[in-house]
């Protein structure tokens, strides 16, 4: 019964997935009337007729089969439907927005493969001198760090306002390419560089090597049976990467203006113009599905004929580095400081001169409206945190729950793993309106599913041990083998793990703001803050300098906090999937 | 008047699909019955058909006349309190979070051995004596046991909850000789003072023979030859058997040699 439970598992979920996208227009119900009404006929009263009458213009009122098999038949006659906002056709637009979105991905992954290069040589080198060493340094660490939307207006600051070498918005030739594809590539890279270097220095440990290289292969034959070996073991979580580029893709595309799928679809959720968002969703997710079968079929080809659960997985070895603890608790340090000091300053009040430079008085400068920034960041840190807090008990107490019913859980928990918080958060955002809650249930919906599959995987531990195996006979039954037996022994550690994605689900929180998908002004929010900042960039950087480096210390702080994180004999299935924090991806692995 | 403990061609199958089985036996108190065969021979599968852990395809496996039920019901905890098992490595199968004393009274609680906590106390401290542990083991935790007094406490909790009969999967396998030597003398002497039956899985021949009474070998699933201990052994029919006893003659068996 094992696995007939677990595919169709997976088949439901999928099935959901297509479903919520197909039914997006009933879900939203009202809501989308009014704003249909608002924007198309600006001028009539919303009374009850007219939105009933809109309402049915839009096919909203035959109930959600049938508006889900109207919009699922089109799809299959290649008719996406018309746009709520414009009345055309949203097929053509969605097209050439694919088009762009992949010419960007396809840079963006050369980006990264560069970088990973960058990354892996080193290991491989020190490996083939008999010095396998675990981790790869404060480049990668920092580089994994930055999520996109932040990476994204740095680059901008840097690469089109100070040096001026390319252009900052639009996509009007060769030259607009080469920052989004370094904001969307260059994380993606560094996830990438860090999870093989990881997966060779372990492989390096293996009998094997040193056989090889005793016996004459040569350091070349050796490095590439390397790579080899430890290919397959971070297939999987390459997979993710990649599938994880559509998401970040939204933010990069944002900041620098790029037409792409991104851009498109966050102005869609943002106007509930929902054909054009269903339109949108539909090409992320086949585009994340092209990638992940991409990857896949990699996979197969470098494992040649072995079945993949045949290849134990090279495992790294348990290593919490200094420096990377030195790393996150100097970040946790200096954000603390900056947090206590804004806390005790008034984050409201305008009470300095517009775009009041950095000064004494002034540490972090103010912002458009005269805000003190150092107080804004500081408050900031207050509400980010803690509804990050929140979201991961929530999570924590979703993931041992579903964690106890692996089978039927498995294909939320892949879904979830594979989602990008950034494209729930589109979805989430048309239906209920950008807000703070509808960020965190956003976030919430895909950060559940590492936990849950962490737990399984202990759970699936605890069940073999000799004094658990014998409850069954001594009485005990099923519910309390799991309630009294099994639950204590799991939730430490996913509690723990629970603990090291608070930063990243920050970050998530942060780009939803960012994007406009969550707090609304005043609030100071740090994705707000630097979506607020990025406005004036030209003017006065310091606007984006505050947020943005409150965000790189969490980062930092979220990327070494996992290398902290003590590694489980059962890692290969135990090992939560390695996500970038950031608007790509959800938390830390 | 059948058997408290009796399998009626019983067989099931392996994880893998072949075929374990038809076994045919039957244990009464003050009885010891030896299941040996070479590892993989089906020897835990058969301990799971009797302790109905594992569906049957044919046959039946009968305490005291009925079928052993499978669950957690009214039913399946009557006969779980007299029919109990002792795993393989005893000693692992306590919670190391849990006193012996947990470890005990547990089980009493959970399949409703009649009495109150007092009563259940007592049960406790009688059975630390069958198997020779001070009363103040029970209040140590698994770990600050040494590896007899944690072997003994498995097998006190299988005789906690009143048990007639004991089914037994290579308890001293990993045990070095002295140690081994102390559970076999313990079980030893529960069976012939009429206090259990005893059903003992192992592929050690020396501790099997010291221990039972009748023989039963297993090969690839299947019972390929049964008698009385000593003449079995003496005169092994089936090359099975054979092989078990030259292993045995050339040299000290596998769980002879001290495994740590």
């Amino acid at each position: 019964m094992r696995l007939p439970l677990a595919a169709a598992s997976r088949a439901a979920a999928v099935v959901a997935v297509a479903g919520v996208v197909a039914v997006l227009p009933w879900l939203s119900g009202r809501d989308a009337a009014y704003t249909v009404l608002r924007a198309r006929y600006a001028d009539r009263e919303a009374t009850p007729e007219a939105l009933a009458a809109v309402r049915a213009e839009l096919g909203l009122d035959r109930g959600p089969l049938g508006i889900a098999v109207d919009w699922l038949s089109g799809v299959l006659r290649g008719d996406l439907g018309t746009s709520w906002i414009s009345g055309r056709p949203v097929a053509p637009g969605t097209a050439e927005a694919v088009g762009v979105s992949l010419t960007l991905t396809l840079a963006a992954l050369a980006v990264a493969l560069v970088v990973a290069a960058l990354l892996v040589v080193p290991a491989l080198r020190a490996a083939l001198a008999g010095r396998p060493r675990a981790g790869t340094g404060v480049t990668a660490t920092v580089l994994v760090a930055l999520p996109e939307f932040l990476l994204a207006t740095l680059l901008l600051l840097v690469g089109a306002v100070w040096l001026g070498w390319f252009p900052p918005y639009g996509w009007a030739g060769p030259g607009h390419l080469p920052l989004p594809a370094l904001a969307l590539g260059l994380p993606a890279g560094g996830l990438l560089g860090r999870l093989l270097a990881t997966a060779v220095t372990a492989a390096a440990t293996e009998p094997w090597v040193r056989t090889w290289l005793l016996s004459g292969h040569g350091a070349p034959a050796t490095g590439a049976a390397l790579l080899r070996r430890a290919l397959p073991s971070v297939a999987g979580q390459v997979g993710l990467v990649v599938v994880g580029l559509t998401g970040g893709a939204v933010a990069v595309e944002e900041v620098f203006a790029v037409p792409g799928l991104g851009r498109l679809t966050l102005g869609a959720a943002s106007s509930q113009d929902l054909p054009v968002l269903q339109a949108g969703l539909l090409a992320l997710l086949v585009l994340a599905a092209a990638l992940g079968g991409a990857v896949a079929v990699l996979r197969r080809a470098l494992l040649g004929g072995a079945a993949a659960p045949a290849l134990p997985p090279a495992l790294p070895p348990a290593a919490g580095r200094r420096r990377d603890r030195t790393l996150a608790l100097g970040a946790a340090l200096l954000l603390a400081t900056v947090v206590v000091a804004g806390l005790l300053r008034d984050p409201y009040a305008s009470a300095h001169p517009r775009l009041a430079p950095p000064s004494v008085s002034l540490p972090f400068g103010a912002d458009a409206s005269g805000r003190d920034l150092l107080a804004r960041v500081g408050h900031g840190a207050v509400s980010t945190v803690g509804t990050a807090l929140l979201v991961v008990a929530v999570c924590t107490l979703v993931g041992l729950l579903l964690g106890c019913l692996p089978r039927l859980a498995a294909g939320p928990v892949e879904v979830g793993n594979a989602v990008p918080p950034v494209v729930v958060g589109l979805v989430v955002g048309a239906l209920l309106g950008a807000s703070v809650p509808a960020a965190a249930l956003a976030v919430g919906l895909v950060s559940w599913a590492p936990l849950a599959a962490h737990a399984s995987a202990l759970l699936e531990e605890a069940r073999r041990a000799p004094y658990v195996e014998v409850l069954p006979l001594l009485g005990v039954g099923r519910a309390r083998l799991l309630l009294v037996h099994l639950l204590p022994v799991v939730a430490g550690p996913v509690v723990r793990h629970a603990a090291l994605r608070v930063p990243g689900v920050a970050l998530a929180l942060a780009a939803l703001g960012f994007l406009g998908l969550g707090a609304r002004p005043p609030s100071p929010e740090w994705g707000l803050l630097l979506a607020e900042g990025s406005s004036y960039v030209e003017r006065a950087p310091w606007t984006v300098l505050a947020p943005a480096g409150a965000l790189v210390l969490v980062a930092v702080a979220a990327v070494s906090a996992t290398s902290l994180a003590p590694r489980r004999p059962h890692a290969s299935r135990a090992a939560p999937a390695r996500r970038r924090p950031g608007v790509g991806v959800g938390g830390p692995g | 008047m059948t058997a408290l403990l009796a399998a009626v061609g019983a067989t099931t199958r392996f994880p893998g699909g072949a075929r374990v089985g038809p076994a045919d036996l039957a244990v009464d108190v003050g009885h010891a019955l030896g299941v040996v065969g070479r590892s993989g021979s089906g020897k835990t599968t058969l301990v799971r058909m009797l302790l109905g852990l594992t569906p049957l395809r044919s046959g039946t496996v009968l305490w005291r006349g009925a079928p052993v039920p499978a669950g957690a019901g009214a039913a399946a905890r009557a006969v779980r309190r007299e029919l109990t098992y002792v795993p393989q490595d005893p000693a692992g199968s306590l919670d190391p979070r849990r006193t012996v004393r947990r470890a005990l009274t547990d089980p009493l609680r959970r399949l409703g051995v009649d009495g109150d906590r007092a009563a259940h106390e007592a049960r406790v401290a009688e059975a630390l004596a069958a198997v020779g542990l001070k009363p103040d083991v029970a209040d140590r935790r698994p770990p600050t046991l040494s590896g007899g007094q944690a072997q003994r406490a498995a097998i006190a909790r299988a005789l906690v909850t009143g048990a007639r009969v004991v089914v037994a999967d290579e308890p001293v396998s990993g045990l070095d000789h002295a140690l081994r030597d102390q559970v076999l003398d313990l079980l030893a002497g529960l069976v012939r003072s009429g206090r259990i039956g005893l059903v003992w899985v192992s592929h050690d021949l020396d501790a099997t023979a010291r221990l039972c009474d009748d023989l039963l070998v297993l090969d690839a699933g299947a019972v390929v030859e049964r008698g009385p201990a000593d003449v079995l052994l003496r005169r092994p029919a089936h090359p099975a058997t054979r092989a078990l006893v030259e292993a045995r003659l050339e040299g000290p068996t596998p769980a002879a040699v001290p495994a740590r």
